[in-house]
């Protein structure tokens, strides 16, 4: 008994965690219908922050203090006040996508206010040297501190949302602001304190966090976010008992299972990481609240209508026939110029750009053109370059065979995902699609008959008729992904412009007049799941090729959510804005590597780009389009009233 | 003494003018029936009146105060209470959570004692206090939330609409209930699109025609107005 008490302590610093930050994502649903995925990225600065501040002297207990009452108060209400009042009538996918924007920008952020430089771990706040001994368990100070400190805060929290003034006012609100108002509440007021507390929640969880790591790293705060979200789901997202219950299981299991499992063994490496995305999964599917957690519309939505859904975003062409006739030839002879003459250094940056722009297209057709947010888009990609990899070196396929067989080893990943989507939509699906990444991150690609382990695979390059595609820098291979590219593109316009896009429009304005209507809605799902789940492995396959050996972080679960943030920002609706995204996101860091320091070149390329191409999740709920379409109507106006002006002159 | 007063109104959603140059005045403890046909802007004076829909030129006054510079809460906070069109209820909240939210700025013991009066009003459904708002029928949830408004006490009702798909059963029930407003001595404006279902409720009726006064008068005078009027000229809507 003894020793499962000391492995459970051991679980409480992550359980407090767990349980505040599940806390603060239950508070900002209920009072704002945001889903804050940024939840982890708020931590992880907040954890930072104080680190930062202690390093600078600064005594622990008054940097949390800092932190938590001071800092991140204020970042609350200006995330409010800047972005997310903006959108408080808007519909649920764009509340997510705004907070998926967030948890992609918020990192890379950070990264480069405090520079590139590892950040070290600070002591704990309170009691960092003080042990005792209770019923013969050893407890460290820290431990007790945290435990505490969670413990009063949650005590405060559920006093204050028991009131009827406060939580009757906060349960009100998310269901519509504008009627609230009409009951002589402030809801202004309540979504901004909403903000600021769940804020502190969050700065707090993560300076609770922050010393249990050596360094302060991103993706320990996504685990976090990870375990948070389980234990909301536990009473699906509504309940804040069952949240903190859920955050305390969790903290506890990942305390106690370990212990009593040999370090060496596979369950050691494979189950303990995915118990939170377990306990997610098994909620998701079987709690009947995530069902309908979408269906709660807005009785005032009349005085202020909430925007289209991205699959109405789309517009009609802004060109005209042979304006489009002359776009594409000009896009062809760029590429055609871009393949002949650019210098050999830039041959294998533009051969991944275009794998990667394959890839992205594989986001326009689920969640352009079917409105679906999935964040395992690049776990499809990761299946499709896997499978290209094991079959080409381990079983000497051709690589020919080797492609078509990743793609559709993908498409059957794509079927297993879309079987949860035929019953859930909007954020339940973005959740379940994050677990399937997560797990696929720890239980799959780490196995040893997909990936090699922790080593890398070789992937050997193409030999067609002689034609030799080897090297990274031969051009043979960039015309021959350049050629895939293309075709896949016409495939997704084929789709957009044909039946299955038509289908999938209607059921974006209402799915019960499509079903109605003759559309056979679990079909066109299944199948625009699987097309782009094989689009995806195509990508991943030819980007697998360029890259010629593969490795785990290639395929990492965290670029699922960029990804997406990404192609929405250069416009989900349009191939266009997957192509340019595509190009962008592989080709901006190289050149701003090459960049001089204050144009923000060096070691800060990657985290610029990443926040450049993701502001576009901001404005998403005015601009679903993105900003291709956004500045060829720009353009298109200005055009037009310069054409006028022409007229009016004659 | 005037609690709402409406001067050169003009207003509307972006480009479109829903209202234009409208003027009346309400005096306190009078009920009056804004009637017009589907688009003749009966909903958006309602709106505006409340604070939803601002105002592009003009001005309005509720309780003496200008609804241009006044946030919605607090004219709710000054004695107006807004039912919009449809029905007004938290659907996710119960019964009687809808009832104290209206409420929940009094002392506990006086806040149950108005849930129970509220309970009095609707009567057959007192045993149900628990029940979701989403599981009534649209005429239970009326009844619901004119209930919990007459026991917040207000100054000004503006129902918009209360007995819209209603059946002729319902109807009679919502109209007892705000007789019973009007018993409390409220200031009420209904808006309704039928003439003739005001007349025993509403001393005077205005009539709206594409977002322009058309008649400001008696309501026994209003039905026959309405009737001349729409058989030489059928509305439309704009």
């Amino acid at each position: 008994m003894n020793e499962f008490l000391s492995f459970a302590i051991g679980g409480l610093p992550f359980a407090c965690s767990y349980a505040l930050v599940a806390v603060g994502i239950v508070l900002t649903f209920r009072a704002t219908g945001v889903f804050n995925f940024g939840f982890g990225a708020m931590a992880y600065g907040a954890g930072v922050t104080y680190v930062e501040l202690c390093s600078h002297g600064v005594p622990s207990w008054l940097s949390l203090l800092i932190v938590t009452v001071v800092l991140a108060p204020v970042f609350g209400a200006l995330l409010d006040w800047g972005l997310f009042r903006r959108i408080r009538t808007a519909d649920l996918t764009s509340k997510v996508v705004t907070s998926l924007g967030l948890m992609v920008f918020l990192p890379s952020m950070v990264q480069i206010v405090i520079g590139s430089t590892t950040v070290y771990s600070a002591p704990a706040p309170f009691l960092s040297t003080y042990f005792t001994t209770l019923f013969g368990i050893s407890i460290s100070g820290p431990v007790i501190a945290t435990l505490v400190t969670t413990i009063v805060v949650l005590m405060v929290m559920t006093l204050g949302l028991r009131s009827r003034r406060v939580g009757l006012t906060l349960r009100a609100s998310v269901q519509s602001p504008r009627l609230v108002e009409l009951h002589g509440v402030d809801s202004g007021k309540v979504l901004r304190n909403a903000w600021m507390v769940s804020s502190s929640l969050a700065a707090l969880a993560g300076c609770l966090y922050a010393p249990q790591f050596a360094t302060q790293n991103p993706s320990a705060y996504n685990v976090l976010l990870t375990g948070a979200v389980a234990a909301a789901a536990l009473g699906a997202i509504s309940s804040f008992t069952l949240a903190v219950a859920g955050g305390v299981l969790l903290g506890v299991l990942q305390g106690v299972i370990p212990g009593y499992l040999s370090p060496n063994s596979v369950w050691y490496g494979a189950l303990v990481p995915s118990i939170p995305f377990f306990m997610l999964l098994i909620m998701l599917l079987t709690h009947r609240g995530f069902r309908s957690l979408d269906r709660s519309k807005d009785p005032m939505s009349v005085v202020e209508p909430p925007t289209a859904p991205p699959g109405l975003a789309r517009r009609s062409e802004i060109l005209g026939f042979s304006g489009r006739i002359v776009n594409w030839l000009a896009v062809v002879g760029l590429v055609i110029v871009a393949i002949i003459f650019v210098p050999e250094v830039w041959v294998g940056t533009l051969t991944i750009a275009a794998s990667m722009a394959i890839i992205f297209l594989s986001v326009t057709l689920l969640t352009g053109l079917a409105g679906q947010l999935s964040l395992a888009q690049m776990v499809f990609a990761g299946m499709g370059a896997y499978g290209t990899a094991r079959l080409s070196t381990h079983h000497h396929w051709s690589l020919g065979m080797s492609l078509i067989a990743g793609t559709m080893i993908a498409s059957l990943g794509g079927l297993v995902a879309s079987l949860p989507a035929l019953r859930l939509r909007g954020l339940p699906l973005a959740l379940l699609t994050l677990c399937f990444a997560l797990l696929a991150d720890n239980l799959i690609f780490p196995a040893t008959f997909v990936g090699s382990g922790s080593s890398s695979i070789g992937v050997r390059r193409p030999d067609i008729f002689g034609v030799d595609f080897s090297g990274p820098f031969s051009r043979n291979y960039l015309v021959m992904v350049v050629a895939f590219l293309a075709m896949t593109t016409f495939g997704v316009r084929l789709l957009i412009h044909g039946t299955t896009g038509r289908m999938l429009t209607a059921a974006h304005s209402s799915e019960i007049a499509a079903a109605s209507s003759g559309v056979p809605m679990r079909r066109t799902i299944t199948i625009i799941f699987m097309l782009s789940a094989a689009v995806a492995g195509l990508g991943g396959g030819l980007y697998a090729i360029a890259l010629g050996s593969l490795s785990t972080p290639d395929f990492n679960s965290a670029l699922g959510p960029v990804l997406l943030v990404v192609v929405i920002t250069m416009g989900a609706a349009s191939v266009r804005g997957a192509l340019i995204a595509g190009v962008a996101f592989v080709a901006l860091p190289q050149a701003l590597a090459l960049a001089p320091s204050r144009f923000g070149g060096g070691g800060q390329s990657s985290a610029i780009t990443i926040v450049v191409l993701s502001v576009g999740a901001f404005t998403y709920a005015q601009h679903p389009e993105g900003i291709v379409t956004f500045i060829q109507g720009r353009l298109k106006v200005a055009g037009l009233r310069v054409r006028n002006l022409r007229g009016d002159s004659r | 003494m005037n609690v709402v007063s409406v001067v050169n109104l003009f207003a509307g959603y972006g480009p479109y003018q829903a209202l234009m140059d409208l003027s009346f005045s309400i005096e306190e403890g009078e009920s009056v029936a804004i009637v017009g046909s589907n688009g003749a802007g009966k909903s958006t004076v309602a709106r505006v009146l409340s604070g939803l829909v601002p105002i592009s030129s003009g001005m309005a006054t509720v309780l003496g105060c200008d609804v241009r510079v006044t946030p919605t809460h607090e004219l709710v906070r000054k004695g107006l209470i807004h039912l919009p069109e449809g029905v007004g209820l938290f659907t996710n909240l119960s019964i009687s959570e809808n009832i104290e939210l209206r409420c929940r700025n009094l002392p506990r013991i006086e806040r149950r004692q108005r849930v129970e009066e509220a309970m009095e009003i609707i009567g057959s459904l007192s045993h149900r206090r628990t029940t979701l708002a989403r599981d009534l029928s649209g005429g239970q949830q009326r009844l619901v939330a004119i209930s919990s408004a007459i026991v917040a006490r207000p100054a000004v009702l503006l129902c918009d609409e209360p007995v819209i798909g209603l059946s002729p059963v319902a109807i009679e029930g919502v109209y007892e209930v705000l007789r019973q407003a009007q018993s409390h001595g409220v200031t009420l404006l209904l808006v309704e699109s039928r003439a003739d279902r005001v007349q025993g409720l509403c001393s005077r009726t205005i009539v709206l025609e594409r977002g322009q006064l058309a008649f400001d008068g008696p309501s026994n005078t209003a039905q026959g107005f309405v009737a001349n009027r729409w058989l030489k000229d059928p509305p439309r809507s704009n």
